[in-house]
């Protein structure tokens, strides 16, 4: 098992963010995080990466407290647009190189010539398909452990949804563990291992994406509704 | 932390260009106006104020560059990438800090040759002057380089006063409608305690009137005297500085909401 958490929980203010959410996620699988905005994926996701701290509970991440040297083996993607905008893609390359370690400059190379972007670009100057583009290729060139991308299709166009599609289903080919957070269960449900359904903080489904499927007779879209529009 | 700190000056480089490009300009000026034209009281006089002025325009250009500096990973988008990599606040504020000391250095070196011109020019003007009023040159550097350390920590203090209180918003006060306010009238409030703590402790440790000059007609010994009470200052603040710094770096490594 790779990450574990144990009655994880999470106020803002007088919200209640995640409520003692006990998650196991084992190692070399592909997990799809899905629910609606503000359900308590992105919290989930930031604790885990230490960009927020909780308000009860822990997270082990290898059977371990996850403390700041764990963070060198946590790769995550987040929403918002997180890379200073005076540096080119190459500057962008070569500090994530020089402040996480562990990236793998072959990769990047191949992945950029993939999605289409120059290294010469400034990081102000691409749009928000690009920049999308971008901050997947930086998180997926790492060498970590573990891998979390949040909404990594939101505000894409199509083109460049399928090309991150394609970048996704390949990475995971690879024995690494990934949680994909996302409200476009559509998009996403034929690369996850596994699917857990998010809803007011509380973990509502934690199941094999497979296993679902029969088990409801539907696609895991059609599943998502269902328990979605429940009440 | 070498890389944070390459990062950080990486991010800095436009100012930190455009400031030494100004300031070696000034100089370039200074040295001409100087050394191949006939320069009169007036204007040398005028040259000085203008220094003065300058020194305090860069002093307080760089307590804005510590805020922006900080601002930017705290207050707006940036943060993630340095605070997901796996550095521990400290080295993050280590290196922040570093960063805009580097600045300051260079910045503060064009300063003192443009002051190192000007004031070799002044000497050669002030020679008429009576020896019993001239401190002896040893004593000189040595208040010179006391009266540095002290702006110097004095800057680092009130720049971890104002990060203490950025921190205290992106943690405690994160949830906070009124979070903004309220660490801004902690920032007020602490630096009022800090200089009231130091000020108490330094009068107890002595004291000094420039006064004296007049009564003992010594100026070395009123000299030596304003130095061991601005060396007394220098410590009672650093001894906060590196409280301000454990604070800072433990929030940052802790508690903090982005």
């Amino acid at each position: 098992m790779i990450l574990k958490t144990q009655n994880l929980g999470k106020k803002y203010y007088r919200k209640e963010a995640l409520k003692n959410v006990n998650l196991e996620l084992e190692t070399g699988k592909v997990y799809g995080i899905f629910g609606p905005n503000g359900s308590g994926k992105t919290t989930l996701m930031k604790i885990i990466s230490g960009l927020i701290s909780q308000t009860s509970g822990e997270v082990l991440f290898q059977g371990e407290k996850i403390v700041t040297t764990s963070k060198k083996d946590i790769a995550y993607m987040p929403t918002s647009a997180y890379l200073y905008e005076g540096m080119t893609i190459r500057d962008a390359a070569k500090y994530t190189d020089l402040l996480y370690g562990k990236f793998n400059q072959k990769k990047f190379s191949e992945y950029l010539e993939f999605f289409e972007l120059n290294e010469k670009d400034k990081v102000k100057a691409l749009s928000t398909g690009m920049l999308g583009r971008l901050k997947l290729i930086l998180t997926l060139s790492r060498d970590a452990k573990f891998y979390m991308f949040d909404e990594p299709l939101n505000g894409i166009d199509p083109v460049s949804r399928g090309k991150i599609r394609e970048a996704l289903i390949e990475a995971t080919k690879e024995d690494r563990t990934f949680l994909i957070a996302s409200h476009m269960v559509y998009e996403l449900e034929s690369m996850v291992d596994e699917v857990i359904f998010v809803k007011s903080g509380d973990i509502v489904e934690k199941n094999e994406a497979d296993f679902l499927r029969e088990e409801h007779k539907c696609s895991i879209e059609e599943y998502y509704k269902e328990v979605f529009s429940r009440d | 932390m070498i890389n944070l700190f390459r990062f950080e000056m990486f991010r800095q480089r436009i100012s930190f260009g455009i400031g030494t490009v100004i300031l070696a300009l000034l100089n370039i000026f200074l040295y001409f106006q100087l050394f191949h034209f006939n320069i009169s009281n007036d204007k040398m006089a005028q040259y000085g104020v203008l220094g003065v002025l300058l020194f305090f325009a860069v002093f307080i250009y760089l307590i804005v560059e510590s805020v922006r500096i900080m601002s930017r990973d705290l207050l707006k988008n940036e943060g993630p990438f340095i605070f997901m990599t796996g550095h521990n606040g400290y080295k993050i504020l280590g290196a922040k800090l570093l960063a805009v000391f580097a600045e300051g250095f260079s910045f503060f070196l064009l300063l003192g040759l443009g002051s190192y011109m000007y004031l070799s020019k002044l000497g050669v003007r002030m020679a008429v002057l009576p020896k019993e009023l001239l401190v002896s040159s040893n004593n000189l550097t040595l208040f010179v380089i006391s009266v540095i350390t002290a702006l110097l920590v004095s800057w680092v203090l009130l720049v971890l006063t104002i990060y203490l209180s950025m921190a205290i918003y992106k943690s405690f006060l994160s949830q906070q409608s009124k979070g903004g306010l309220i660490s801004f009238l902690i920032f007020l409030v602490l630096n009022f305690v800090i200089k009231q703590v130091i000020g108490i402790i330094t009068l107890k440790m002595g004291s000094f009137s420039i006064m004296s000059i007049f009564s003992t007609g010594n100026v070395n010994m009123v000299f030596e005297d304003a130095m061991r009470l601005v060396n007394y200052q220098n410590i009672v603040q650093i001894v906060f500085a590196i409280g301000l710094f454990i604070g800072v770096g433990a929030l940052l490594e802790k508690k903090l909401e982005l």
